[in-house]
């Protein structure tokens, strides 16, 4: 049965040129396209620490450096630390003094490493007060930073000065007249831009951060030395303790320490996750919008493709051999709250890519707008494949269904040639398959036709049942016709409800083909 | 809310301006933010490959197509476990090696450009950057990464590529060097106490990871008279061997224990210092590019080695390269220097990202030096996109016998 819930074996084609299982694919509503995680813009809505699950302000998350505040990971496995509480005994030395004082220190329940380890002492208080590590050489970093924004800002005059001065000689017509004493002209033109340095110095200064950018900085250059530190000394005689030597798992977590010795290990801050948004890269519409607290996992915004493409599934694997005809039965399934006309057609790659490329130029968008170069990663895909012929219906999908009398399949008229079986808001389908050739994993395409019914609550009222859009890759293939009514623009006129017919390509990974297997049963 | 409002409008505007430095390698890729000390994070250069799902190297595929897709999920990996800042709209420096490849140079481009529409990226080339860390504009830049070494000597802030060198010699190569030792000389103790030579399932064990794991914990470079005695010894087994460090026991799984053997500790890192087939090691190619500078600036370069790269941190190397420079340079008809190295405020893996930081933290030095998105838009149509010392149409643009 693990085959019904292989996200991986069906795969539809996204827009971009990517295949993606359903569950990795949204449905821009407004381009009424499908999109993926390589087409989308990616927003950071906000932080928050994994472990206290507290949110944490842009600004605050900057000075921190993304890390949270109290909680730690352990700097030897990665784990949470916890914090623990030790009593600590009246003084042996002092039996006067009976009062018992409660000391935390902090400890890894995975690896049993303690902050004691490293000779961190205990705190009084539960939250914290941790010592923090600062970065070796520090003072040097600041001070080369401080070094080069004035050079670059000394280098930015100096271009701004000669570009002036250029200009200014270009300009005045009377550097023309007077190209005779060009002494005088070049000395008049080089105080001239000297004012103008200190012009553009005095405003410079009034607007530097602080002031503290000087613009005249002085800085040492570091000296090289003939001696480097060698090998320890006991190297060739003292065995190699590996608890004690950190690996560069560990070395890493810590880029600016990067301790080699694990006596030199310090607890992390836990780092902050992110929950984050998704938007339509055309329309700039949501895809995926989280909801803002940290600990709950809804959604604001889902326009996953599971709730409007028709789910495609294999009931079960079938073994294939080459040459041979093999019934591969499909389930189709309805999400929609919509009667939905739906088709197998042949999936020709070469028209849906031109398809892709026409929707690129064709879509008007924005002046800032970039598009993402389109991928192709299509595999061989076995062209004898004999599709279903005909159009069939899925019921829409109706939680209360199972519930009831499941009498519904009467009332469509099926072909027993197309449906297999039907159920609520799915039906079986028969494809059936003849492989050519021997293959690790064969693969067959087609394309899924169906009309989709787009309900969308637009601030224009009046303007409601649109007929069916074709966006068929070629014209020849006419549309299903007009499917279900449209919704009742008298009743609700702030709910545009449109059909569209759609193509999505899908791929189906079948699976191995034997080659002997025909010889054997013939 | 006009409190909340004017701090959100204030953070806005400051978190624009936070350039992005990535320096990425062959093996790890080094991220972070204009204006710190350190990068934030060091993460391994691998993405899960989205249909085997495995761990797969980020920049070693010759498919441009695989190559951006990987990139393209890299990249996003880093922002949103790492960076924690909305991609969209930044300003970016990356630290490239100049001899790096225009593909990947390219490609890192385009997604930048095109997947995070990113206002402006500024290629930094790597040997340059890492003597701002000193403050110095003169020295001999020598950056030992995982896939190779490469020297680029720089006077003046001017890099002479003409003089440039490069092998393949760097953590990748050591790696192979101590999985050929390890078959050869170590031994894997199993549940039975009973010490074998390593099977096939023993060497499938030893991947890339767990090498490196072993080289960083268990492995030195040598002195260079040690080393001298051991190749000695393995010309001719009758010389006596200098006496080996003590043997390792590393675990490999459950009940498998490698009995890293002393010899092996220290001999996986000479391939660095070994000479290959075309006479050339590490050390004689820092000679060489000495050598190939203009003969007024060779006593500056010596007494300003700089040696940068995450091997570079590997105990002992810097004090076996300096022995073994003052040694091989009186060989040859090289007349006397003294050499000298620097050391770089920050751990060695780190120097070119801080570099690429010093560069990218202010407004006025990085503008000039990057490419717009509407400039790399505009050039895409004209079939070259980024500006590259090695394309002859930027090299002639500001030559004064070039045409106009």
């Amino acid at each position: 049965m693990a085959h019904l819930f292989d996200a991986n074996l069906v795969r539809l084609l996204c827009s971009c040129g990517l295949m993606k299982p359903i569950t990795g694919i949204y449905f821009c509503r407004h381009c009424v396209k499908l999109r993926c995680s390589n087409c989308v813009s990616h927003e950071l809505d906000m932080r928050y620490c994994p472990n206290c699950l507290e949110n944490m302000p842009a600004p605050e998350a900057r000075l921190k450096k993304n890390r949270c505040g109290n909680c730690f990971d352990c700097p030897s496995c990665g784990q949470s630390l916890s914090t623990r509480l030790s009593i600590q005994s009246p003084d042996p030395e002092q039996p006067s003094r009976s009062i018992q004082r409660k000391l935390y220190f902090l400890s890894c329940s995975g690896c049993r490493w303690t902050s004691r380890d490293v000779n961190i002492p205990d705190q009084t208080v539960a939250t914290g007060g941790w010592p923090e590590q600062e970065p070796p050489n520090k003072e040097r970093i600041l001070s080369l930073l401080e070094h080069y924004r004035a050079v670059a800002l000394r280098d930015k005059m100096d271009r701004e000065r000669k570009k002036q001065a250029a200009a200014r000689v270009k300009k005045s017509p009377a550097s023309f007249l007077r190209s005779g004493d060009a002494g005088a002209d070049k000395l008049s033109s080089v105080s001239s831009s000297l004012a103008s340095a200190k012009k553009s110095l005095a405003a410079i200064n009034t607007y530097a951060h602080k002031g503290d950018t000087p613009l005249t900085s002085q800085l040492t250059p570091a000296e090289a030395s003939e001696e480097v530190e060698g090998l320890p000394d006991d190297i060739f005689t003292e065995p190699v303790v590996l608890a004690q030597v950190c690996s560069v798992e560990q070395r890493l977590r810590s880029p600016e320490q990067q301790p080699s010795q694990s006596s030199s290990l310090y607890p992390l801050h836990k780092h902050m996750l992110v929950k984050r948004s998704l938007r339509c890269r055309h329309c700039e519409h949501n895809l995926s919008k989280p909801e803002y607290n940290p600990s709950s996992i809804k959604f604001k915004i889902q326009l996953g493709a599971y709730y409007h493409v028709p789910d495609v599934r294999l009931v079960r694997p079938v073994p294939l051999s080459v040459g041979q005809e093999a019934r591969v039965e499909l389930s189709l399934c309805n999400p929609t709250p919509h009667l939905m006309p739906l088709a197998l057609l042949p999936f020709l790659p070469h028209l849906t890519t031109a398809h892709i490329d026409a929707g690129v130029t064709a879509s008007s968008p924005g002046p800032r707008f970039i598009e993402v170069p389109t991928e192709s990663c299509l595999p061989e895909l076995c062209t004898s494949v004999t599709l279903p012929q005909g159009q069939l219906l899925l019921a829409p999908r109706d939680d209360t269904a199972e519930y009831g009398d499941a009498d519904a399949h009467n009332s469509f008229k099926d072909d027993p040639q197309v449906v297999t079986w039907r159920r609520a808001n799915k039906v079986g389908v028969t494809v059936c398959v003849t492989p050519e050739a021997v293959t690790d994993a064969l693969y067959i395409g087609f394309l899924l036709r169906y009309d989709y019914t787009n309900n969308m609550i637009s601030a224009s009222s009046g303007l409601s049942s649109v007929g069916p859009v074709s966006l068929g890759p070629s014209a020849d293939l006419s549309s299903l016709g007009s499917g279900p009514p449209s919704g009742p623009s008298s009743l609700t006129p702030s709910v545009e409800s449109r059909t569209v017919t759609l193509n999505v390509p899908v791929i189906i990974k079948l699976g191995a083909v034997s080659a002997s297997a025909s010889e054997s049963t013939a | 809310m006009p409190l909340y409002e004017s701090i959100s409008s204030l953070t806005l505007h400051d978190e624009k301006h936070t350039t992005v430095i990535f320096d990425f390698g062959s093996a790890y890729t080094k991220v972070g933010f204009a204006g710190e000390t350190g990068p934030r994070a060091i993460v391994a250069s691998v993405v899960e490959c989205p249909d085997t799902g495995n761990n797969v190297p980020v920049f070693e595929s010759s498919d441009p197509q695989i190559l951006r897709r990987r990139i393209t999920l890299f990249i996003l990996k880093i922002y949103i476990r790492c960076l924690l800042v909305n991609p969209k709209e930044r300003r970016i420096v990356v630290v490239e090696n100049l001899l790096g490849s225009s593909i990947i140079k390219e490609t890192i481009a385009c997604v930048l450009f095109r997947h995070f529409e990113m206002v402006s990226v500024s290629f930094v080339p790597s040997h340059l950057v890492a003597l701002l860390t000193l403050g110095v504009e003169t020295g001999l830049v020598v950056d030992i990464g995982y896939s190779e070494a490469s020297v680029i000597p720089v006077f003046g802030g001017v890099a002479i590529l003409n003089a440039w060198q490069a092998l393949p010699l760097g953590a990748k190569a050591m790696q192979m060097s101590l999985k050929a030792l390890l078959e050869e000389r170590s031994s894997v103790i199993g549940e039975d106490g009973e010490a074998t030579s390593l099977q096939d399932s023993d060497l499938q064990l030893l991947t890339s990871q767990r090498l490196e794991d072993i080289l960083v914990r268990c492995c030195f470079v040598s002195t260079p008279e040690r080393s001298e005695r051991l190749h000695q010894n393995k010309a001719d087994r009758s010389n006596e061997p200098p006496p080996p460090p003590p043997d390792v026991l590393y675990p490999l799984s459950g009940e498998r224990t490698l009995k890293i053997s002393g010899t092996v500790r220290e001999m996986a890192a000479e391939v660095l210092f070994e000479t290959d087939a075309d006479n050339l090691c590490l050390p004689s190619i820092i000679l060489d590019a000495i050598n190939k500078c203009p003969v007024d600036v060779r006593r500056e370069m010596t007494a300003n080695l700089v040696v940068v790269g995450g091997t570079a941190a590997m105990l002992g190397l810097k004090k076996r390269l300096l022995q073994e420079l003052r040694l091989q340079s009186t060989r040859g008809d090289m007349a006397p220097y003294t050499f000298k190295l620097h050391k770089p405020p920050v751990p060695d893996n780190c120097v070119t990202w801080l570099g690429g930081c010093l560069l990218g933290s202010t407004e006025a030095g990085l503008a000039p030096r990057s490419v717009t998105r509407e400039q790399y838009l505009a050039a895409c149509k004209s079939n070259a996109p980024m500006p590259d010392w090695s394309s002859l149409v930027y090299n002639t643009q500001h030559d004064p016998r070039a045409p106009a």
